[in-house]
């Protein structure tokens, strides 16, 4: 039992949850929807997909929470939801031939140093251009574990359990991604 | 590099090293590849050009609001999937009730002795058989996409 003032583990929602309280995997959802919509937007690169895909798998989650196992971490298994729903959705977009526009916004450049060098900060936006347009022709895969690593900021072992492979194939998949992103940066240069 | 071994090493070496997840000694490893081997030394500087980029973006992020309504919509989705089973079964079970009698009529018409023009009996064939087809493209497509569809595990443990 968590101590009073601290804030419920996983485990615990999960259980009541699971016993009808719908309000605690309420909280279950308020303590992980920004993580969950950052790793659909990284992998779908658009807004109002990735809230649309995160909201959709926590509800399938929602109507599947008996199965769940409370021992087991739960954003890992709702990120099991999460990524199906994104790689179908991908699968169908690529159907349609619906493509996302070229460097469209869903990457944004963090402010830039203001003593920056005027020229040093052009080439800069030029390379966050050409990254943000080469990580959507980027395999799902690849994107997946790089958009992990950089934008969620997970360690290697932690992406391993959410794409349930080894640590080995996070870092040849991260390695795979970087080489093609580095071949973008030096197209015409 | 001499073989795949250390073309692996250098690999992991050079992404753990990029990622901040290496130890000293393997920092250390890393340095002493980079001097022997000049093509590492200017792919290490290439991937590190992609990680200085990536570093300073970050993913656009919705509203503030948005995440105030964000659970509510959640547990809307969850009441309307109900409802929508709870409607299409409904309308399933009417609309196999109305055919059970109207099916018979229609027969009638197409077989019998109607005065339906022979182009709506065409029509009324027309769209038996095309939903027929559509049902049948439909189920075999689900089925099809369950067998093969890649990510369609893992969602119970």
């Amino acid at each position: 039992m968590p101590s009073p003032g601290e804030p419920p583990s996983d485990d615990e929602l999960v259980r009541r949850a699971q016993s009808g309280d719908a309000d605690a995997f309420g909280q279950l959802v308020t303590r992980y929807m920004r993580q969950a919509y950052s790793a659909a937007m990284g992998l779908v690169g658009s807004r109002e997909d990735a809230l649309d895909l995160s909201q959709d798998a926590f509800a399938r989650a929602f109507r599947a929470r008996r199965r769940l196992d409370p021992e087991r971490p739960f954003y890992a298994w709702y990120y099991a939801i999460l990524r199906r729903l994104c790689f179908n959705f991908l699968r169908d977009r690529r159907r349609r031939r619906v493509r996302l526009e070229e460097g469209t916004a869903w990457l944004v450049a963090q402010t830039a140093a203001h003593f920056e060098d005027p020229a040093r900060a052009a080439e800069r936006r030029e390379d966050q251009r050409r990254l943000a347009a080469a990580i959507e022709t980027l395999p799902g895969h690849e994107r997946e574990v790089l958009v992990l690593k950089e934008f969620e900021q997970l360690r290697y072992r932690e992406i391993a359990e959410l794409v349930d492979v080894p640590i080995g194939t996070v870092m040849s998949r991260l390695y795979a991604a970087r080489q093609r992103l580095a071949a973008a940066l030096e197209v015409d240069r | 590099m001499t073989g795949p071994d250390d073309a692996r090493l250098a690999r992991d070496l050079m992404m753990a090293a990029l990622d901040g997840e290496s130890s000293d000694a393997e920092r250390r490893e890393l340095e002493r590849l980079l001097d022997r081997d000049p093509a590492l030394r200017d792919e290490w500087r290439r991937l590190g050009r992609v990680k200085e980029g990536t570093s300073t973006m970050v993913l656009e992020q919705p509203p503030e609001e948005t995440w105030d309504r964000y659970w509510m919509s959640v547990y809307n989705r969850t009441e309307r999937k109900l409802a929508w089973l709870l409607v299409g079964l409904g309308a399933i079970i009417l609309v196999a009730y109305g055919l059970w009698h109207a099916v018979p009529a229609w027969i009638e018409g197409l077989f019998g002795a109607s005065d339906l023009p022979v182009v709506v009996r065409g029509a009324i064939v027309a769209v038996l058989t095309g939903a027929v087809l559509l049902v049948v493209s439909v189920v075999r497509e689900q089925l099809s996409t369950k067998r093969t569809d890649a990510y369609d595990k893992g969602v119970s443990r």
